[in-house]
């Protein structure tokens, strides 16, 4: 059965979202025209409000709509002197959680891939050197993820940081709280051993 | 295919696909490159993601008869290669090169063979030496092995105090004079290259021969992992 124009263009759309296909975009449109119109709406204008205007930080590239991100004009921050470079702005939001960490960020938005064309001029490195020759950056926390290409991004960058005589260091991988050595595969626990620090 | 015969071999790529799974690409010595979805691979608790990394010698069980292969069981098959700094990008280098030559689905085992060769070698030996070792052995293997005995002009051996100009899928063709341009090798550094003798002048001619053998097989896109080997330059 084919749906009015309308509906049909609503289910496609809905389609853009990570893991909707057909079925799901169909229940999402039916659920929304009959029950929730005036959520949808505010969906509708929350959506067009944040595509137009959202946009990369200047200075550490991650989301937002002002030109420079709230972290980064944070004069506390910038006064520690210490710079987290991660992938993306969930793995700021992750390690804000924390309130472990007080300095700025730097947001890749991806990771050193070259087979997936991902050189380092795609990574706003540029701009990274940027920053490591103007401001005083005491210490680069690199926090790319534990696979191989972050390794590489992470000592691409290091490699930059000894360069502009920065200190740079590597966030520790290991063995997750409350979890079991038996449980935990190999490689993450060879890391672990080779990680292993003084008590 | 069976599909409980265990196969060898090492993840060239992987990339995210749908919600938690992905799309590996495969280069295996029984069956050359594969395309396998891993499904549920990006899921928080999938054990199988920390074995599916670059640089594992894995064990692959496949299923499925069309291009894209699912992934079964898979099983380490020895120790994971660690490098960092340059040797990493090297070893990236490799994989691009794997990843953009090979055609899909067609074994190749002597490329198997150098490619996990030079995997062993690479903490050890020197990189440049290795690399050009594996674009040559890489070459020869597809079928566009260079000669470097041989003016393939003249049908003559190359002479060490001749300048030879390189002619794509043909191999040396003697020049008269000493001309001053990209394409014209000394050869002195010809012989040195065929007897796999490093020094700086055959391994900055072999660096150029490479380049210029692979590039029509690599196509216009430039080769993406170089760039790692040099710095960043500022913009503004």
């Amino acid at each position: 059965m084919k749906f009015s124009p309308l509906i049909d263009g609503l289910i496609s759309s809905l389609k853009v979202l990570p893991g909707v296909g057909a079925k799901s975009a169909q229940r999402m449109a039916f659920q929304l025209l009959e029950r929730n119109r005036e959520g949808a709406l505010k969906l509708s204008e929350a959506l067009h409000d944040a595509m137009q205007h959202v946009k990369h930080c200047q200075r550490c590239r991650t989301f937002t709509e002002q030109s420079i991100c709230d972290i980064c004009s944070n004069p506390k921050r910038q006064e520690s002197g210490i710079l987290c470079i991660v992938e993306s702005p969930q793995d700021v939001i992750a390690i804000e959680q924390t309130a472990e960490f007080s300095g700025r960020y730097f947001v890749l938005m991806g990771h050193l891939s070259p087979i997936d064309g991902i050189g380092p001029s795609d990574l706003g490195l540029d701009k990274l050197l940027d920053i490591l020759s103007k401001e005083s950056v005491e210490e680069v926390i690199l926090a790319t993820n534990p696979t191989v290409e972050g390794e590489a991004t992470a000592h691409y960058i290091a490699q930059m940081c000894k360069d502009n005589n920065v200190s740079a260091t590597r966030i520790a991988h290991g063995v997750p709280v409350g979890g079991e050595l038996e449980f935990i595969d190999g490689s993450t626990l060879t890391h672990a051993f080779s990680g292993r620090r003084q008590l | 295919m069976m599909s409980d015969d265990l196969i060898d071999g090492f993840v060239l790529h992987s990339r995210p696909y749908r919600e938690t799974s992905a799309l590996v690409d495969i280069f295996s010595q029984q069956l050359g490159k594969v395309s396998v979805v891993a499904k549920g691979l990006r899921g928080k608790r999938n054990p199988k993601k920390s074995l599916l990394q670059l640089f594992q010698p894995l064990q692959f069980q496949l299923s499925g008869k069309s291009e894209l292969k699912n992934l079964g069981h898979i099983e380490i098959a020895g120790k994971p290669y660690h490098f960092s700094g340059h040797v990493l990008f090297s070893a990236m280098y490799l994989n691009e090169l794997l990843n953009r030559l090979l055609m899909k689905e067609f074994a190749y085992p002597e490329i198997y063979d150098i490619y996990v060769e030079t995997l062993n070698q690479l903490s050890v030996r020197e990189i440049e030496p290795l690399l050009r070792e594996f674009e040559l052995g890489l070459l020869q293997a597809l079928g566009y092995g260079i000669d470097f005995t041989a003016d393939w002009q003249h049908q003559e051996a190359i002479h060490a105090e001749h300048y030879y100009g390189f002619v794509h899928e043909h191999g040396w063709q003697k020049l008269d004079n000493n001309h001053q341009h990209a394409n014209c090798f000394k050869g002195s550094d010809l012989i040195a290259i065929a007897e796999l003798n490093w020094q700086s002048t055959s391994l900055a001619a072999a660096k150029k021969i490479t380049r210029m053998a692979l590039r029509p097989l690599l196509g216009d896109k430039p080769l993406k992992s170089r760039e790692l080997f040099a710095p960043v330059v500022r913009t503004e």
